[in-house]
């Protein structure tokens, strides 16, 4: 007989040992499939946002200059642009306007950023889709915000930024430089911070180490830190959910070993006859890992599908906030839709193989007890 | 054929429920015969057959099989010659519940059962045979006592064995189902087939068919067991 035969004999054995025994294994099977929905909607949601994070960071200046002054933020001089400029490799240097503005109505930061975009008229803004959302604001309306004197600063919205770009610009006030140095009072010769253009790679750590001799009270902030940063974030809030999940699963084993070792009077009985009848511990075995196979496969599909759902249709609902961060102003965006390999073997190895284990190990010692002695407890 | 030397079989050792189910039985049994192990329960007679169908391993002693010593042949070898040398009649048929009567007629060739090898044909005539033709598709479970019986038997014979083991195989039975199962038996052992059984059934211990019953008690075979 060959392997392919055998095997699909004992699989269609396998599934009537499954609907024979249904009380327990529906049971198992849901209880499964829901931890294998919040395992794999936690996977899918932190890959797609460091994904998102990463094509978002791909406009960003390459190198960021910013003073410090006592382990603080300030204001760099204007006049550090040129020579930052002309440091080999660098095809671009400007200054940059920008900060943050809390609102105490609102209990909210914004951030508020000068616009190199020559068409924003004075006392026009931008504003992300959160700022809009929170402040009620749309294109052609106004926004209010209370300057530095306490006085009511009044804005047109000229554009809210399209929902693709949330994740970064939830939170965003773009207005013209004159106007940011108006509202913040910033003095003429003074950026927030210094953005350096680098195309090339390889030069960038070479570019960094230069202006750490130009700038030595600068902090020198390389986009691919910054990328590490989102990519460390997400994975951390991950871990969190992970490790709120991990609790569950532990119990969902335990309880799936405890189910398996005391097997039913039946299920003993049926692997007694089996011995009895002539079948090798090895063919015992491979229908139970069928079984188990079954089991197994049915969660992970229904619950890597329903994730996959969850994940991109319905935006994560059930732990965006914690995903996307603690902010008033929650960042709302589709995640794209994006399965790879990695993420596949991730949920199988952490969700099927160890139910496999749990599952099997226990049909394997009572397979190995002699079949006189199963009959007889049956 | 099959040849016990002082088998010992010993439950549960070394704890307070310890149980010597068998002590230092010397059994031969040879090819054709057609032995009845009698004896009230608790005797050994269901021991005796598990040892002897390598069902289970004696605590010592030896088990001979055309002269091979089985006792320290490792279980893929024994679940061989389960397959292929000895089919077994249990006191309860043991069928697989949810599964269709023909399935569970074939379960022990399912591992190694081939398209075109006869075995379902086979199958399909021994539950003719039993009187089961028109149960070949329904579910164990809807089985009266005696059908069930039937198709253990029809189990038992599938892969034709040299041997049949049969357990109190009449005690779920009234009198006319066991006469019938008694003449199923008669017919195996016209065939030439080797028949050990346990009973306490009288209808049994007095079939025409049977060559030699043994008495048992305590886990031995009593002195003065008669052979035909």
């Amino acid at each position: 007989m060959t392997f392919i035969a055998r095997h699909r004999r004992l699989l269609t054995l396998a599934c009537s040992a499954i609907l024979r025994h249904r009380t327990r294994h529906v049971s198992i099977l849901l209880v499964y499939t829901a931890l294998v929905f919040l395992f794999a909607s936690v996977v899918f949601c932190v890959e797609a946002l460091k994904r998102e994070a990463r094509l978002l960071l791909q406009g960003a200046p390459e190198i960021v200059v910013q003073r410090l002054v006592a382990g603080r933020h300030e204001p760099i001089p204007a006049e550090l642009v040129e020579p930052l400029r002309r440091i080999p490799g660098v095809q671009r240097a400007a200054g940059r306007l920008w900060g943050y503005h809390f609102d105490e109505e609102r209990r909210v930061n914004f951030t508020l950023i000068a616009s190199e975009d020559p068409r924003l008229a004075p006392r026009a803004v931008a504003v992300g889709r959160g700022v809009a959302r929170l402040l009620g604001a749309e294109a052609g309306g106004r926004i209010a915000l209370r300057g530095r004197g306490g006085e009511e600063v009044s804005f047109a919205v000229a554009e809210v930024f399209p929902s693709a770009s949330e994740l970064v610009a939830a939170d965003l006030i773009e207005m013209p430089q004159e106007d940011l140095r108006a509202f913040f009072g910033i003095p003429e010769g003074l950026y927030t911070d210094i953005t350096l253009r680098v195309a090339n790679e390889n030069e960038r750590r070479v570019v960094a180490s230069k202006v750490r001799g130009l700038v030595p009270d600068g902090r020198v902030i390389l986009r691919e830190e910054i990328a590490r940063t989102y990519e460390e974030l997400f994975d951390w809030r991950g871990g969190v959910l992970l490790a709120v999940f991990a609790s569950l699963a532990a119990s969902f084993l335990l309880l799936a070993w405890s189910q398996a070792a005391g097997l039913e009077e039946e299920e003993k009985r049926e692997i007694g006859l089996l011995k009895a009848v002539g079948w090798e511990l090895s063919e015992v075995l491979a229908l139970k890992t069928w079984e188990a196979i079954t089991v197994s496969l049915t969660a992970f599909l229904l619950g890597t599908a329903l994730a996959y759902l969850h994940v991109f249709a319905a935006g994560a609902f059930l732990f965006a906030s914690l995903m996307k961060g603690w902010s008033v102003l929650y960042p709302r965006f589709a995640l794209d839709p994006a399965l790879d390999l990695p993420q596949v073997t991730l949920i199988v190895s952490v969700a099927v193989v160890p139910f496999l284990l749990a599952s099997v190990i226990p049909s394997w010692r009572a397979a190995a007890t002699e079949p006189d002695r199963l009959l007889r407890q049956a | 054929m099959i040849a016990l030397e002082q088998v010992t079989k010993v439950y549960s050792r070394g704890r307070p429920e310890e149980h010597t189910a068998l002590a230092a039985v010397d059994l031969t049994v040879g090819a054709g015969e057609r032995l009845v192990l009698m004896g009230p329960s608790g005797s050994g007679k269901t021991t005796l057959l598990s040892v002897l169908g390598t069902l289970s391993r004696p605590t010592s002693g030896r088990v001979r099989l055309e002269g091979r010593d089985l006792t320290r042949l490792p279980e893929k070898a024994l679940a061989s010659i389960r397959r292929r040398t000895f089919g077994f009649l249990f006191q309860e048929p043991h069928l697989v519940r949810g599964l269709r009567v023909i399935d569970n007629v074939l379960l022990p060739a399912l591992p190694v059962h081939e398209p075109g090898d006869g075995l379902r044909e086979r199958a399909l005539s021994l539950l003719g045979k039993f009187g089961l033709e028109r149960k070949t598709l329904a579910r164990a479970e809807t089985l009266s006592p005696g059908e069930a019986q039937r198709a253990g038997l029809a189990r038992a014979l599938l892969l034709d064995p040299q041997v049949l083991i049969a357990d109190e195989p009449t005690a779920h039975l009234d009198t006319a189902r066991s006469r019938e199962l008694i003449a199923f038996l008669g017919s195996l052992a016209a065939e030439g087939k080797t028949l050990v059984i346990a009973s306490h059934d009288p209808l049994v211990g007095g079939a025409g068919f049977v060559n030699r019953v043994l008495a048992m008690r305590d886990g031995r075979i009593l002195e003065g067991s008669s052979s035909r």
